[in-house]
């Protein structure tokens, strides 16, 4: 677990810093690209003398080749997107940090594709310059301009018609096209790069989001024993559980106890009772041996009265009678005795069962408090490696807000760039105009020329300052951008 | 299973030794050890060094004594426990009830 969230945390920064190299690459790119842009102003200017459309073809094949490695970043990007999508409705931390895995992987490969990309960028300017130069050897300087004769002219008109048609032509592309295809490529590039940022920024968000409500259930969980605070409904009630487990549990104990107490006590009472029916049994037998006695009486008066003859006569019928009684009474207390000794019987059967109540075995009480004792103590284990994870991850995922300035400042690019390249295509839309006008007339003058040079040079000052600005206003608002 | 009762010199303080199994057979030995004593006594010591077992009617009767010596004013000590007797006294609460040594 803890290596996965570490890494988590270390792949997340990774694909941050990748991004950050994006960005930086795309910024080169732009500046790369107005350069160019200038570069192709003064070819055009060129174009007009020395008919050079070599630059032009190079430049259309540098588009095609940034085309096809912005389409592999584009693959790229897509499968990026696809991989957060499909780490979107998983909650298990294990699923995301994997997800988190291929993202950084991916991320990676994207790093090296903008690094390759940055190289074939560097490789493509070293040989537009050196074209540059090649062409700069060839120019023939401005003020030179008034030897050219009717034919250079003519040369110079046709060229441009040439690279006109050339540039309607799907193969051959002009500076226009170039540079909408160019702004086409940055809008696409840069917002796919937005995109990027957004989407890391909502997976960062709703990790932060599933984090504080782990948080949330964690915290309620005092790592000592006993000491619980109040437990919120939503969450995990690992606390609330236990306490219910150990209050079960002594609820158990104490009425086991109670009950045994009880029971003893009722067994204490039965003892009495038992010892007061030993004594109805004294004196059932003291009733026994008085109705013998009288009966013994009673037998003595009668034989005393068939003595006396007629006199004793009424007597002996008295006697008779009072032998009968005594039999009758020695009947019941026998009866008593065996009624007594039926109730003795029950008693003690009910003593027993009292005993039995009373009898229980604590073993699986005990059994049962050392297993949630353990319980309790692995989950506070659990909980207490959480919460440092957690601790751990929130400080991973605090570069999050930067990253979010990054997308900002992307933005701002994206805007900016769009700016940029639409005067661009406005300056060069103006600059042909004027060139065919100018190649229009039948006779080039030395004005003329100058006009033409003047113009091409303040349209170009007026762009290079619109650029210097913008690029000074980004540098202002993302202090990193700025280095570069 | 034998109980035996021990007053001490003043008749202050009144030893009950329990040996072996201390469960429901005994109850009437145990109860006869403090309801039969001679004196009075105020202080009351349950010796459990031959205690090999408890069960729930045991504790019972622990609670019988205590409410023989007069309920929350009772002072009695039970002393000498093993690992086994201590653990069924812990998980019971007696440690609130009675003094556990």
């Amino acid at each position: 677990m803890p290596t996965s969230f570490a890494q988590y945390a270390l792949l997340i920064f990774g694909l941050i810093s990748g991004l950050l190299v994006g960005l930086v690459v795309f910024r080169f790119w732009l500046k790369y690209y107005s350069n160019q842009s200038t570069l192709m102003i003064k070819r055009t200017m060129s174009d007009t003398e020395s008919a050079d459309t070599v630059s032009i073809g190079m430049t259309s094949a540098q588009t095609n080749s940034v085309n096809t490695m912005t389409a592999k970043e584009g693959s790229n990007v897509t499968s990026l997107f696809e991989i957060q999508a499909n780490g979107l409705p998983e909650f298990g931390i294990e699923k995301k940090a994997k997800s988190n895995e291929t993202l950084g992987h991916s991320s990676s490969l994207e790093t090296k594709n903008i690094i390759k990309l940055r190289d074939a960028i560097s490789q493509k300017a070293k040989k537009l310059s050196n074209a540059e130069d090649a062409s700069n050897k060839g120019d023939r300087p401005i003020s030179k301009i008034d030897d050219s004769d009717v034919e250079s002219s003519d040369v110079s008109r046709s060229d441009t018609e040439n690279s006109d048609t050339e540039g309607s032509d799907a193969d051959n592309l002009g500076p226009k096209q170039n540079l909408e295809k160019m702004k086409e490529l940055i809008e696409h590039s840069l917002t796919d790069l937005e995109g990027n940022f957004e989407s890391i920024h909502n997976e960062t968000h709703r990790q932060e989001s599933l984090i504080a409500q782990l948080g949330n259930s964690t915290e309620k969980l005092d790592p000592i024993n006993d000491r619980r605070k109040p437990i919120a409904p939503a969450n995990i009630a690992v606390d609330k559980f236990m306490g219910d487990v150990n209050h079960v549990l002594t609820y158990y104990i104490n009425l086991i106890i109670s009950v045994s107490q009880q029971s003893t006590d009722t067994i204490k009472k039965i003892d009495a009772m038992i010892v007061q029916m030993d004594g109805i049994f004294d004196m059932v037998a003291d009733v026994r041996a008085i109705a013998d006695q009288t009966s013994l009486l009673a037998l003595n008066a009668a034989i005393d009265a068939v003595k006396s003859g007629d006199a004793g006569r009424g007597f002996s019928f008295v006697a008779h009678e009072v032998i009968k009684l005594s039999k009758q009474s020695e009947e019941f207390s026998h009866d008593i005795r065996t009624e007594v000794d039926a109730a003795k019987e029950t008693v003690s059967q009910a003593r027993d069962l009292v005993s039995n109540i009373a009898e229980n075995d604590l073993a699986m009480a005990v059994n049962t408090k050392a297993k949630t004792d353990k319980l309790q103590g692995k989950l506070v284990e659990l909980c207490e490696l959480l919460s440092s994870e957690l601790a751990s991850f929130e400080l991973g995922s605090c570069p999050d807000e930067e990253s979010i300035d990054h997308s900002d400042a992307t933005k701002r690019l994206v805007e900016r760039s769009k700016l940029v390249i639409s005067e661009i295509k406005e300056t060069l839309a103006l600059l042909q105009v004027k060139l065919q006008a100018l190649s229009s007339k039948d006779i080039l003058s030395d004005s003329d020329k100058l006009d033409l040079s003047q113009m091409l040079l303040s349209i170009e000052s007026l762009r290079l300052a619109k650029i210097h600005h913008i690029i000074t206003i980004s540098g202002v608002e993302t202090g990193e951008i700025s280095l570069f | 299973m034998a109980i035996w009762a021990t007053g001490s010199a003043d008749g202050k303080e009144l030893t009950i030794k329990i040996q072996g199994r201390f469960d429901f057979s005994a109850h009437q030995e145990f109860r006869d050890a403090y309801e039969k004593a001679n004196d009075d006594p105020s202080h009351y010591i349950v010796d459990m060094r031959e205690t090999t077992y408890l069960d729930s009617s045991a504790l019972g009767m622990l609670l019988l004594l205590r409410d023989h010596a007069g309920g929350d004013n009772s002072d009695i000590q039970i002393i000498n426990c093993n690992p086994d007797v201590k653990k069924i006294l812990t998980i019971s609460n007696f440690e609130q009830l009675f003094t556990i040594k």
